[in-house]
């Protein structure tokens, strides 16, 4: 039998955060880089991108995230199955730009009466955004792959977000695994009473996931209660951020953002 | 809803940025996150993390998935409800890939800010005019927030994108009308799933909702009167 596709989307998630868990933890280019260096270097390349317009430059750049990907032993199937969905929805939003763009018609036809033509200019225009996209969902894919969760806690910390901000983001992490495992229970136990999870949008799958989430919030509710105490009963207090001391940037990490920025600069400024 | 990168301007971007952090700075002055405070909302926060990618069909085979926002705003309130889906946001960003990293700003302000003040302010007008008792109209009200909060959130963002062109294709003659069509659908399931779940609480735990600091103002509870059914 299979699981209800809510509990199946629910699973994936947790299934995609140990897998980037996984990932973050091998050996490669990017993940020996400072998260710090890293956050900085794919912001300045996603900025850069922003002021490329032309076609040849913007699809030259998209050559590192892949080159970051294979240095950082990131598989390619992964890496392009999780940018593809962005960039493909990105192509279709483009749509409309390939017929409203004024230009030189590259095809022309009339359907019932309209008169259709694609530009030319449209259709660069729609490459250019699309391409775009998939270069900056790319290179924020490879921030995401190779940092991790505690390291991305101790860039919190480096970046002086507040201790009991990083105190939450620690203990939502945490206790997302617990909701899985929490939701996981009771949709078993609701399809063990026949419930199907319909396909198509209706009042009754709508009814569903409103009284799963309300059980869940009551039953979590009275769990949040528990664990205080016996967070208390530990010695739990709001941690200092110097627990979530993250390593000092190195030259080779100063000089990864340094050289992408300069050479992403220069890009724009072309 | 999430905006990815490459989309916006960063104009748009870093004003979307500078208007947020107003807001987080009004938050955390506002809920003064006691010890008690910080378990509870990292497992509510949690919790809808994880409600997040339920998925239920919309229409042509597409899917969406839970907001959230006008649930947590309602049940935590408005600024712990801000700090929340803020957690939740940067989390789907950096974890996921959902959403971009120069576009959280924006992501920002239009689910956690607008998306959870909106539904909020409406929630405590209409309570404040109507003092509604029975469980009927309380659960209307809770729809109507819902669903408008939906709606306004995807109405910045699609003036966010229309700012943008230059890099975006498309003006708000273009993204308000395709904004308003697909987010009046999924603003009526986010609205549904929010009279569900209230009322689902309303039945079994009032004192969850009573201590909240908007639905705890309901007359229902000020005066502990019964709710009518």
């Amino acid at each position: 039998m299979n699981a209800p596709t809510s509990l199946r989307d629910i699973m994936a998630g947790a299934e995609s955060l140990v897998y980037v868990e996984d990932l973050s933890e091998k050996k490669g280019l990017m993940q020996a880089i400072n998260p710090l260096a890293k956050l900085i270097a794919i912001i300045g390349m996603i900025i850069a991108s922003l002021f490329i317009t032309n076609l040849t430059v913007l699809l030259t750049i998209c050559v590192i995230p892949m080159v970051f990907a294979v240095s950082s032993r990131v598989p390619l199937k992964q890496f392009f199955l999780r940018t593809a969905m962005i960039a493909l929805f990105a192509a279709v939003l483009s749509t409309l730009t390939l017929f409203m763009t004024p230009g030189t018609a590259v095809w022309a036809a009339s359907i019932g009466g309209f008169n259709l033509s694609i530009t030319l200019e449209g259709l660069m225009r729609g490459t250019v955004f699309t391409v775009r996209v998939w270069f900056c969902v790319a290179s924020l894919i490879m921030l995401v792959l190779s940092t991790g969760f505690d390291k991305t806690i101790k860039l919190f910390a480096s970046i002086k977000v507040p201790s009991v901000v990083i105190q939450l983001f620690s203990l939502t992490y945490r206790y997302f695994f617990v909701s899985v495992e929490e939701a996981q229970s009771v949709l078993i136990a609701k399809e063990a009473r026949t419930y199907v999870h319909k396909r198509n949008l209706n009042l009754q799958s709508l009814k569903d996931l409103g009284s799963i989430i309300a059980s869940l919030f009551i039953r979590t509710y009275e769990r949040s209660e528990r664990v205080y105490l016996a967070m208390k009963a530990r010695g739990f207090q709001i941690e200092d951020n110097s627990k979530h001391s993250m390593p000092k940037l190195r030259i080779r990490d100063v000089a990864f953002a340094s050289s992408i920025i300069v050479a992403f600069a220069a890009i724009a400024m072309l | 809803m999430h905006i990815p990168d490459g989309y916006l301007t960063t104009t748009v971007s870093v004003a979307a940025f500078a208007i947020v952090i107003v807001f987080w700075i009004i938050s955390f002055r506002k809920i003064k996150l006691a010890e008690q405070q910080v378990p509870m909302m990292g497992l509510l926060t949690a919790l809808f993390f994880a409600a997040m990618f339920a998925n239920y069909p919309v229409l042509f085979g597409t899917t969406a998935h839970l907001l959230g926002a006008a649930v947590i705003g309602l049940i935590i309130g408005p600024f712990a409800g801000c700090i929340s889906m803020t957690i939740i946001l940067v989390l789907q960003s950096l974890l996921f890939g959902d959403g971009g990293i120069t576009t959280l700003g924006a992501n920002v302000l239009n689910m956690a800010v607008i998306g959870v003040f909106i539904p909020c302010a409406l929630f405590y007008i209409f309570n404040k005019a109507a003092k509604p008792k029975s469980r009927g109209s309380i659960l209307g009200m809770v729809f109507v927030s819902a669903f408008v909060g939906d709606l306004l959130a995807a109405v910045a963002a699609a003036v966010e994108l229309s700012l943008s062109q230059g890099v975006f294709q498309y003006g708000l003659s273009v993204t308000l009308p395709a904004m308003i069509i697909n987010h009046s659908i999924i603003g009526v399931a986010e609205g549904v799933v929010a009279v569900i779940m209230i009322g689902t609480l309303l039945k079994l735990r009032p004192d969850v909702l009573q201590s909240s600091p908007i639905l705890g103002k309901l007359a229902i509870f000020e005066n502990k009167t019964e709710v009518e059914p």
